[in-house]
């Protein structure tokens, strides 16, 4: 553990002072409770070891769900100048567009009470979940390059949806910039197979409701009411995303190298955001974004069939509509303010989720009055949120927020503490309803493992990142 | 040498986001045997694993450290890819940026073998590989 002195803010932000090789300061959003038990953990040098990356804009900065992952911390927001700065595929991580999809429903809690064991039975059964899991979809190498350039637009054309969800979804579902040639033969092999398929671990797809609404006027527009159901997909871009960063961090070891980038972790390597590393790291990683977003539109449509058959209901009855999706694993061009000037950037969220704040034109029409929705999941026994960006995190954070509850405990400690429990009866216990294809997912995934979500919401709304929406409560769940 | 069991092959670290192992070798030559036995053993349970197929694993980086990374990340596209399972290695060269190995294990069969965890890729993180009085170790971060 290192002991860097930290300077409080307010009450929910703390700084670490630029010294040594750091080009920025370090900022930190949390409680002074959280602060405690992040610097427990060695997220804090992370924090330090990303402020010492060339051309860093501001801060280097980490939201109140921050932990320990690899390079940089996960829950962390990076800017870097795009003539100046860098890019890298650890600034993303391995799960390229990982993100979450909130549908809403036309039902209320009490319309499907006694069926949600069968929801969950036809939600296993229709999405492929699990290690390894292999999807039902057979796609060629060309269609899989289609799915690169267009992605939940290519879905959509293929049948699974309709061309309003597009509107949205960050980036209308299809971002800008993909160059399939740039992708190794080794991630179209682990891809072909995984699209329209959960994957394991965090990912899931769960049966939520409307507890309780914090903001009534946002709330209606959203088209959210007390008690109703709603659904999130919790999923990324598979082998295929995770292939991509393997790939490119190999390539940014060297290219680190040439272009005399000190490292202070390996898995920090990077590349001039125009070298011609950086714009093929770039090209590739889209792809990845793109694959996620239609892997995220098909599972939408495989929820509103099993849906339909487990209520025995037309789609007119269950009225599923998405409401809004956000990627909290990517890399993106944006201008932001910086020190009163606008300056392109190339801002990196790892487990960060876009905030933009009200009237941004990257919103869509239906919502730029009122801000970006931000979908926050928390582990599957508390709860989740919905927040709306800032005109602060615009300010503050270069339109970023939270993305989850963060982890807390190990795995190792989780499965630890999950000895001679069954977590799967506890929640049953608790009326949430649980199917996973592996026990250990379950262990490892319990409530215990993970900080709670209101600490984490809390600490933005506090900071003033954020605004609360509505708080969701579990009912069902269905994990890799 | 490779199938030994009387030494501590590896061990598992706290970590909050993903897993992450010390292995030890006796030589550095054991240390990626060791590794290479560690990452099957988080997939499934190394030791059940039946010697049927042998199959030739190169790999190669700018050094011991990106070495071992890129030799457990083959092994591990072997197993994503084609389902194949290893935990004995025979490693036929070693230099300090090149190796060339032979893995014997099976193909995975869900029938015979528990899948533990599946590893997304192995990491760079906080990687060093450091030579003890009397053995090797080093710390690996896998993201799962």
């Amino acid at each position: 553990m290192n002991d860097y002195k930290i300077k409080k803010v307010n009450d929910f932000l703390w700084e670490i002072p630029r010294q040594n090789q750091m080009n920025v300061p370090g900022r930190i959003y949390a409680s002074e409770k959280m602060l405690l038990k992040i610097r427990e953990d060695n997220a804090e040098q992370q924090v330090v070891n990303v402020a010492q990356l060339p051309g860093i804009l501001q801060y280097s900065l980490a939201m109140p769900d921050i932990h320990w992952g690899y390079g940089f911390p996960i829950g962390g927001v990076a800017a870097f100048d795009v003539d100046s700065g860098v890019i890298s595929p650890g600034g993303v991580g391995y799960d390229i567009n990982c993100g979450v999809r909130l549908l809403k429903t036309g039902l209320h809690k009490r319309d499907i009470e006694d069926k949600i064991k069968n929801i969950i039975y036809r939600l296993f059964n229709y999405i492929p979940s699990g290690v390894g899991s292999k999807g039902k979809l057979k796609i060629s190498n060309e269609q899989l390059k289609q799915v690169m350039k267009k992605g939940a637009r290519w879905s959509v054309e293929n049948g699974y949806g309709n061309e309003a969800d597009l509107d949205k979804i960050e980036e209308n579902g299809e971002m800008a910039g993909a160059e399939p040639e740039f992708v190794s033969d080794r991630a179209f092999k682990r891809g072909r197979p995984q699209l329209g398929t959960l994957g394991s671990g965090n990912h899931f797809v769960e049966v939520q409701y409307i507890d309780q609404i914090f903001d009534a006027n946002i709330a209606s527009r959203l088209g959210f009411f007390e008690g109703q159901i709603t659904i999130s997909i919790h999923t990324g871009s598979r082998g295929f995303g995770h292939q991509i960063c393997d790939d490119y961090i190999r390539v940014m070891l060297n290219a680190a190298q040439k272009y005399g980038i000190q490292l202070p972790d390996r898995q920090l390597c990077c590349a001039p955001v125009n070298s011609p590393e950086g714009k093929q790291y770039f090209g590739a990683m889209v792809s990845a974004v793109n694959f996620a977003f239609a892997n995220r539109q098909i599972i939408s449509f495989w929820v509103q069939e099993a849906l339909m058959r487990a209520l025995q209901m037309s789609p007119r009855d269950v009225q599923l509509e998405i409401v809004y999706e956000v990627a909290h694993n990517i890399a993106k061009m944006e201008t932001h303010q910086v020190n009163g000037k606008k300056v392109k950037c190339c801002v990196h969220r790892k487990g960060a989720t876009r905030a933009f704040g009200p009237g941004n034109p990257a919103l869509p029409q239906c919502y730029r009055d009122l801000g970006q929705p931000v979908l926050i999941p928390g582990d599957m026994g508390r709860a989740s949120y919905v927040l709306i960006g800032t005109e602060q995190a615009m300010e503050q954070t270069f339109g970023s927020t939270c993305h989850g509850a963060g982890r807390l405990l190990s795995r190792k400690k989780a499965i630890q503490q999950a000895k001679g429990r069954s977590i799967k009866q506890e929640l049953e216990d608790q009326g949430i309803f649980i199917m996973a294809t592996s026990m250990a997912t379950i262990n490892e995934e319990m409530p215990e493992a993970y900080k709670n979500v209101s600490d984490v919401v809390d600490a933005v709304v506090g900071a003033g990142i954020s605004k609360k929406v509505a708080r969701l409560k579990p009912l069902g769940v269905i994990k890799g | 040498m490779s199938s030994a069991a009387s030494p501590k092959r590896y061990e598992q670290l706290e970590h909050s986001g993903d897993i992450r192992i010390k292995v030890f070798g006796e030589s550095l030559k054991n240390l990626y045997v060791n590794a290479g036995y560690a990452l099957f053993d988080i997939i499934t349970d190394a030791e059940k694993i039946k010697s049927e197929l042998a199959e030739t694993v190169e790999a190669s980086g700018n050094d011991r450290e990106e070495l071992i990374v890129n030799w457990l990340s083959e092994l591990n596209y072997l197993y994503l890819t084609e389902r194949k399972i290893f935990n004995k290695f025979e490693i036929d060269r070693l230099t300090e940026t090149e190796l060339s190995a032979t893995a014997i294990g099976e193909k995975f069969n869900p029938r015979h073998h528990k899948l533990k965890k599946e590893i997304k890729a192995v990491t760079f993180h906080d990687l060093e590989i450091q030579q003890r009085a009397k053995h090797w170790e080093t710390k690996i971060v896998f993201d799962i």
